[in-house]
């Protein structure tokens, strides 16, 4: 990933990172307003896109002709620091929900693989996005979500 | 002499309570624009309230903020009457708050109000046959409060693209149309591409890690002895990322609230208003 890094221009992070963010909340199978917000937010707070490059990011010219594959290539000539922050914000969206779906997992898993990220370096991410997604749930589903176990039972951390 | 515009008289088979509150709102909406949008706000609240008893009776809270968001998430909102809803409720707790609103700000919340109603009492009874007459603009009882009703429908204009740019960069997809066109392609595509990355044997992320920290809350994350350290500092760097988009989305809402008090104020200084 490093050796072949290019300089990116935001148009193409933006669609990179909205293509992936759009098959993770359909892979999830809950595209909710929170979540989908929470991908904008994410867009302009952490990987720094303003509101005119997220709208041209999602332009239907831009990116109707363009599939998952074509996703992944650009993913794959990222610098390090933004592969990161995409593959963290891809996560934060699957847990928001507090759960993860088989589709999920391997959306994560080709991405990572695309980013030539060691599991460590995928634990990390896992971490950051726990933390997001906690920051920018909406307080009345963190309030749902307290002290409950993957599959909605009490949790014993509870 | 004018004639009063009939616009919510078809909630009276409904829930004659929001029939009275529209009809106060409406009454109001040139001679004192906050208190319509307080009261329009009191009707949406009426009306958040019966969906979410009806609907989602488990949902915990009963700020309206919250309730809303709850609704959205049910999907008894979709995202236009969801806009419209918090439309109000912003504008209403400004009002509150004695922020002045030109009538032109309260003329377009009854507007949204009353396609809410309409939308609400179709959802109340399934199949009832309600009134689907357009929106009659109250008139304005002065040539000078037209003048700065049509001063504030151009602001209101104005923010209304604004707020629909923002929020067309804010989500994933712009409405949903664009999410029934991408969602069966993107799952397709998925589901090839996981079946593919099966049979080569791609490595999966270790569900058990993910699952534990799904499952500890942020403040036991945050106090973790090994993920303590970098949950912090993820925590800290999120919270000033993000205070600073929220600052420049508010910055740009106090904006809309200054330029209306300013229409709100001029048509006080107007003699002829009186």
């Amino acid at each position: 990933m490093v050796d072949n890094a290019i300089e990116l221009d935001h148009t193409t992070l933006g669609t990179a990172w909205f293509l992936a963010a759009r098959a993770m909340v359909v892979a999830g199978g809950s595209e909710a307003m929170h979540k989908q917000s929470a991908g904008g937010l994410y867009a302009q707070a952490v990987l720094g896109l303003t509101e005119d490059e997220c709208i041209q990011a999602k332009d239907p010219a831009q990116v109707s002709n363009l599939t998952l594959v074509d996703c992944f290539s650009i993913l794959e000539g990222m610098p390090r620091d933004v592969g990161e922050k995409i593959l963290t914000g891809l996560l934060m969206l699957s847990f928001m929900d507090r759960k993860i779906s088989p589709l999920e997992t391997r959306l994560i898993s080709v991405v990572a693989s695309a980013l030539d990220m060691t599991q460590k370096e995928v634990e990390e991410c896992c971490l950051s996005a726990r933390v997001l997604a906690d920051v920018l749930a909406p307080p009345g589903l963190r309030q749902q979500f307290a002290g409950k176990s993957l599959d909605g039972k009490a949790s014993a951390s509870s | 002499m004018t004639t009063d515009p009939d616009n919510f008289s078809f909630l009276d088979s409904f829930d004659q309570r929001l029939t009275r509150i529209a009809r106060q709102a409406e009454g109001y909406v040139h001679s004192d624009p906050e208190s319509c949008l307080f009261k329009l706000r009191l009707l949406i609240e009426t009306m958040a309230q019966t969906l979410v008893r009806t609907n989602i009776p488990s949902a915990p809270s009963t700020d309206l903020g919250a309730m809303l968001s709850q609704l959205e998430r049910g999907r008894i909102l979709d995202r236009r009457q969801a806009d419209h809803m918090h439309a109000i409720r912003r504008d209403g707790n400004a009002a509150v708050h004695g922020i002045a609103a030109p009538s032109a700000t309260a003329m377009r919340r009854l507007r949204d109000a009353h396609g809410l109603a309409q939308w609400f009492a179709r959802m109340l009874k399934r199949g009832a046959k309600v009134d689907r007459r357009e929106f009659v603009m109250p008139p304005a009882p002065t040539q000078e409060m037209a003048i700065a009703q049509r001063d504030g429908e151009a602001l209101e204009d104005k923010i209304d693209t604004q707020r629909d740019r923002t929020r067309g960069a804010l989500l994933l997809f712009r409405d949903h149309a664009e999410l029934e066109y991408w969602a069966p392609r993107l799952r397709s595509e998925l589901e090839a591409l996981s079946e593919v990355a099966a049979v080569a044997g791609e490595t999966s992320i270790d569900s058990e890690t993910v699952e534990i920290m799904m499952m500890l809350e942020l403040e036991q994350l945050m106090e973790h002895p090994v993920m303590g350290t970098t949950a912090r500092g993820a925590h800290k760097e999120a919270t000033v990322a993000l205070t600073e988009v929220r600052r420049s989305l508010d910055a740009r809402e106090s904006d809309y609230a200054h330029e209306r008090e300013r229409i709100a104020m001029s048509i006080h200084k107007r003699p002829e208003a009186k």
